[in-house]
């Protein structure tokens, strides 16, 4: 598109008042629709329409920017609104474009504005040009199909949209979940709307339960929906804390059930050993690795003397030479 | 020209960099292939050029053409030293590790072969009382354009003649028949990856059936070659057992065992981006889904219960065709060679002085050598002090 190569080819003609119901709607400029709640509160706190909406026509006023501020004129039953007015001929692209710059520079867009933006503009722009030129000014970064991600998040509708935010469910997790089924991203929402986890935890879940459904050539919504997950969901006596930690667990013994054996192996061979107190003894993480941890805990100087003489006529070595011969023994050559 | 697998394609267009329009490798690659098209490659230009997965390109290497193995401290390394000449493979296998370390459209190779073999002659004879292995197999396929470069005629005669190196070509192709008439002297192993039959028909891509590279590595025996197998990477999956066991039994129905120097296991172990970018091809592959634990080396391993059991499986397998073969653990650690193998690589004297030993008593090469090259090239320390266990101290 050319006119995206020019510096400035189209420039407002003049600032008018508008009649709200002279302006149309173009689903091409309307990037932000599920943003409107969140806009609506912040006119009624700001008492009004402080920035003029974007327009361009004059036969036709179409709306560019402010499709929150037009919804909210109509609902305050509002007979005129100020608009910037741009040319007739001026370009869809380019004027959204300038959209997006201008909005840049004073606040961050969401995943779903970024992902309709790319989606528009891929009607003008190359795949190469949208990597080139747009993600840099919306602050996406050039990973492998990210275009394609962001062009499935432009596809979920408003109902979707809203059920992930209610959700909250983070822009990462939302770029692997776009690459699931309908049925499968709506079950991960109400998951993660009952758990409401950090995103490291939801992308840990996610993989889990990603990878748990591909070996066991199911879908998502299938590992989601397992009886053993859904009754923790529906426990309301845990807390969101609770039910994510338990929600992980059940996950992790699924995926790993050769670590989460030997894990509560440990964990028994522990409660026999019978360790002083203020000591801990930690395998590495994951048994990955030789270098095993043992922690004393101690106030003063004289603590620390009991503790290692408490540790020095304990048994814990020969316990552990125990708990790790077995494992050996069982795997040696012979 | 020698048998060639039905499914590798020659490369059809060549982008040669002016100065080494004239080298040995580009000389072949013309007489070769009379019906690719040659270029100069103009590397002002390069970034706005659509390569083609087919095209290969001959540069002009700037860089060190010696290098070691990356390693890590927290795994035992063999000590391999890389002679660097080409990056990538179009063999295509779906679990490649180059398809996330190298970002370049198509096959590369390095045209200055002189400069490459006064590095490495200069090297070699700076340290006489070292004993180097050598490979070509880490970035590419060491003889995946040999039918077409010739590189084979290039390398082999040249370690021939060296007294304190060994060279390794790694290979998965058929790709063997310029090696057979070269002037080898025993300096040469050939390698090749071996793994499951399912494996190797459904995640090896364009790489020669199992049959056919080990009927290849019965020609190189017969012609004196020594040869050298890896298990790398083995896979965890439901068969696994008689699926292994199988390619074991065929590969001792095809060579002698004491012509194998080593053989290598090492289960798959991958990047985290490694596991996106397979996954964006292919998202149902279930090869990178299951108990992967995250590693102190950043990479991802199958639960070391899960490794143990592979390798102690196979290196059983193989002790019942060849007791005395030597097998080694690729980058693990000192828990996991005790529980599969039975023994510390450091009661050895270390992974690499391991690796020195078996080519000194199966190849007879370097005998007058008593230094290993792993401490000379690692760029990290090993779980044990390798100074401790030197090869003169254990012989």
């Amino acid at each position: 598109m050319d006119a995206l190569r020019k510096i400035n080819p189209y420039k407002p003609t003049s600032l008018l008042d508008v009649e709200v119901n002279e302006l149309k709607e173009d689903p091409f400029f309307d990037i932000s629709r599920h943003r409107r709640i969140h806009v609506f509160e912040h006119l009624s706190r700001t008492e009004g329409i402080l920035c003029p909406l974007w327009t361009y026509g004059s036969k036709t006023v179409t709306v560019v920017d402010g499709y929150n501020r037009l919804r909210w004129a109509r609902e305050q039953g509002l007979g005129h609104v100020q608009c910037l007015v741009f040319p007739e001929d001026a370009d869809k692209c380019y004027l959204l474009l300038q959209k997006v710059v201008a909005s840049a520079g004073f606040r961050k867009f969401d995943i779903f504005e970024k992902a309709n933006v790319v989606k528009n503009l891929s009607r003008c722009l190359t795949p190469d040009e949208i990597k080139r030129r747009i993600f840099p000014i919306l602050g996406i970064p050039a990973k492998p199909r990210m275009l394609k991600t962001l062009l499935k998040i432009a596809s979920m509708t408003l109902d979707e949209i809203v059920v992930t935010l209610e959700g909250g469910v983070s822009e990462r997790t939302l770029m692997k979940l776009a690459w699931w089924n309908e049925e499968s991203r709506a079950c991960a929402c109400k998951l993660f709307a009952k758990l409401r986890c950090s995103t490291n935890i939801q992308l840990e879940i996610t993989e889990m339960i990603e990878d748990i459904s591909r070996l066991e050539e199911t879908s998502p919504a299938d590992v989601i929906d397992h009886e053993s997950i859904r009754q923790v969901i529906e426990d309301d006596f845990l807390t969101q804390r609770q039910k994510t930690e338990a929600v992980r667990r059940l996950l992790k013994q699924w995926l790993f059930p050769h670590l989460s054996e030997v894990e509560a192996r440990f964990l028994e061979a522990k409660k026999q050993w019978k360790l002083p107190s203020g000591v801990r003894i930690e395998p590495p993480p994951f048994f990955e690795g030789d270098l095993w941890q043992i922690t004393l805990s101690f106030s003063n100087a004289q603590e620390l003397k009991d503790q290692l003489e408490k540790l020095a006529k304990s048994e814990i070595a020969s316990q552990l030479e125990v708990f790790l011969g077995k494992d050996e023994s069982s795997h040696k050559i012979t | 020209m020698g048998k060639m697998s039905r499914v590798i394609k020659s490369p059809k267009r060549i982008f040669v960099h002016e100065s080494v329009w004239n080298s040995p490798v580009v000389e072949n690659l013309r007489k070769n292939l009379p019906e690719a098209s040659f270029h100069v490659l103009d590397f002002q230009n390069r970034e706005n050029f659509t390569f083609f997965p087919y095209d290969l390109e001959v540069v002009d290497f700037k860089g060190r053409f010696i290098r070691s193995c990356p390693a890590t401290k927290f795994y035992h390394c063999c000590g391999y030293v890389i002679l660097h000449f080409g990056e990538l493979c179009s063999i295509g296998c779906t679990y490649c590790i180059l398809q996330a370390y190298w970002n370049q459209p198509c096959l590369r190779i390095f045209g200055n072969t002189d400069r490459m073999l006064r590095e490495l002659q200069d090297f070699l004879d700076h340290h006489p009382d070292t004993l180097f292995r050598i490979g070509t197999g880490e970035f590419t396929d060491s003889l995946l354009l040999d039918p077409w470069t010739g590189f084979s005629e290039i390398i082999v005669p040249f370690f021939a003649r060296q007294k304190n190196a060994i060279l390794e070509l790694k290979t998965k192709t058929s790709f063997v028949d310029r090696l057979l008439e070269l002037p080898h002297d025993g300096h040469t192993i050939v390698a090749w990856s071996l793994n499951a039959p399912s494996i190797s028909q459904k995640e090896e891509g364009k790489a020669a059936p199992l049959e056919v590279r080990l009927q290849m590595a019965k020609k190189c025996a017969e012609r004196g070659y020594f040869l050298a197998f890896h298990f790398d990477p083995l896979f965890y999956f439901p068969g696994w057992e008689e699926e292994y066991s199988h390619t074991i039994d065929r590969l001792f129905s095809y060579v002698p065992s004491d012509q194998i120097v080593y053989i290598s296991l090492g289960a798959f172990r991958f990047m985290p981006e490694l596991k996106e970018i397979i996954l964006i091809k292919r998202p149902q592959w279930k090869y990178a889904s299951g108990e992967f634990v995250p590693c102190p080396d950043g990479k991802r391993r199958y639960f070391k219960g899960i490794r143990i059991k592979l390798y102690k499986h196979i290196a059983s397998r193989i002790r019942r065709h060849a007791p005395d073969v030597c097998v080694y653990l690729c980058m693990e650690n000192g828990t996991v060679w005790k529980q599969s193998l039975g023994f510390h690589p450091s009661e050895q004297g270390g992974l690499p002085s391991m690796l020195d030993l078996a080519v000194k008593k199966c190849m007879k090469v370097g005998l007058h050598c008593s230094r290993s090259a792993a401490p000379l090239l690692l760029q990290k320390p090993q779980p044990y002090s390798s100074d401790a266990f030197t090869l003169s101290k254990i012989i």
